[in-house]
């Protein structure tokens, strides 16, 4: 600790030092001043300390000592609450997160289920890979049975999306004959007729090209010719009407299954 | 006279402001104002007995203050503050006691 010096042993001072006390009172010097400066701040450390005290041991001086049992034991059950409810709330969180997880993977096949839809009803134009099969039929003797056939060669190998020139064939699509002219959902076709199909084009080729098959069918009448050919980005045009259904209306899951 | 007038109005201004004491500074503020204590009642001793300074005083004061806060600090940072804080407390207190005798034997001659 430091030496105050303030003591008896320290007596060297010169007199108007000693007489300090008098002369602060006839003219107060800087010296008094930081005196003061330093009581004033002791005063104010006094009170801080006091209050910083009373302010927490005031109210628990004051309590008997049931009450501080009392207060005590509220206490614990209060962090107890406290505690239980930390607890279910970090459940809550987990389940939160776990159903927005879900939520997101069921958003996302549902996507992709919209996606796959679109692409069914020729709501959209899609494109990948596939085949470009052209009938070439300068004498019109193509009739509607094959292409019919040759359509559902081609769905049969997995073509996504089929389009006969330019116009989308879709799950309404029907060929027709009038007049001796084919049509495509009652607009005319003109040869060469050229079936553009989206899917594995490896398969659809073999599939065009087995023995019996679409080719052989076509090349047998005369002048026709047809040819396949691959392509890895391939795109068919969307439907020029989206179907517009009147009698069939959708039934949902849950009546269908108590039907 | 003025220095406890000082010491009044401090306490005064205290009461009026109600400070909030820093919860860094609350270890440390209870040691300073006994070492100011320690200063005060030293001064009040020199005065009584003729050889008060100022300068001595305010040098005191202030290393009183500033030592006893740096010891606790250095006591928390050795793991050991309480038990630091305790001894200067203990020896301050000791201290204001000897000062008090002395002013005692002085003011009673006894």
């Amino acid at each position: 600790m430091t030496d105050t010096a303030e003591t008896s042993s320290v007596q060297e001072r010169p007199p108007q030092v000693d007489t300090g006390g008098r002369r602060a009172v006839r003219r107060p010097g800087w010296m008094q001043i930081a005196v003061a400066c330093a009581c004033a701040v002791l005063g104010f450390l006094m009170v801080a300390q006091v209050r910083a005290t009373e302010s927490v041991g005031e109210r628990l001086a004051a309590e008997r000592e049931e009450d501080l049992a009392r207060i005590l034991s509220e206490l614990t059950a209060q962090s107890d609450r406290l505690q239980s409810e930390i607890t279910e709330l970090r459940l809550t969180l987990v389940e939160y997160e776990t159903s927005a997880e879900a939520e997101e993977l069921a958003l996302r096949s549902l996507e992709r289920r919209y996606d796959d839809l679109r692409v069914l009803i020729g709501a959209v134009t899609a494109e990948g890979e596939g085949v470009i099969f052209t009938i070439d039929d300068p004498g019109r003797l193509v009739t509607q049975d094959l292409l019919v056939d040759t359509v559902q060669e081609l769905r049969d190998a997995g073509a996504e999306a089929i389009a006969v020139n330019d116009q989308r064939l879709v799950t309404s699509s029907a060929f027709s004959t009038r007049n001796e002219r084919l049509l495509l959902d009652r607009r005319p076709l003109q040869p060469p007729y050229r079936v553009a199909a989206i899917g594995p084009a490896d398969t659809m080729e073999v599939a065009l090209g087995i023995p019996g098959g679409a080719i052989d069918a076509l090349q047998v009448l005369p002048e026709v010719t047809a040819e396949v050919e691959k392509r890895s980005e391939l795109t068919v045009p969307a439907a020029s009407d989206s179907p517009a259904f009147v009698y069939a209306t959708p039934v949902d899951p849950e009546e269908s299954a108590t039907d | 006279m003025i220095p406890l007038v000082a010491l009044l109005v401090g306490a005064l201004i205290g009461l009026l402001v109600r400070p909030e004491v820093p919860a860094g500074f609350q270890p440390y503020l209870p040691v300073a104002v006994v070492a100011a204590l320690d200063a005060i009642f030293g001064a009040v001793r020199a005065r009584l007995e003729g050889s008060f300074s100022e300068r001595v005083f305010l040098i005191s004061f202030l290393t009183n203050i500033v030592l006893a806060v740096f010891l606790v600090y250095l006591g928390d940072q050795l793991g050991v503050g309480s038990e630091l804080s305790t001894a200067v407390v203990v020896v301050f207190g000791v201290r204001i006691f000897a000062n008090l005798a002395a002013v005692r034997r002085v003011l009673f001659n006894a």
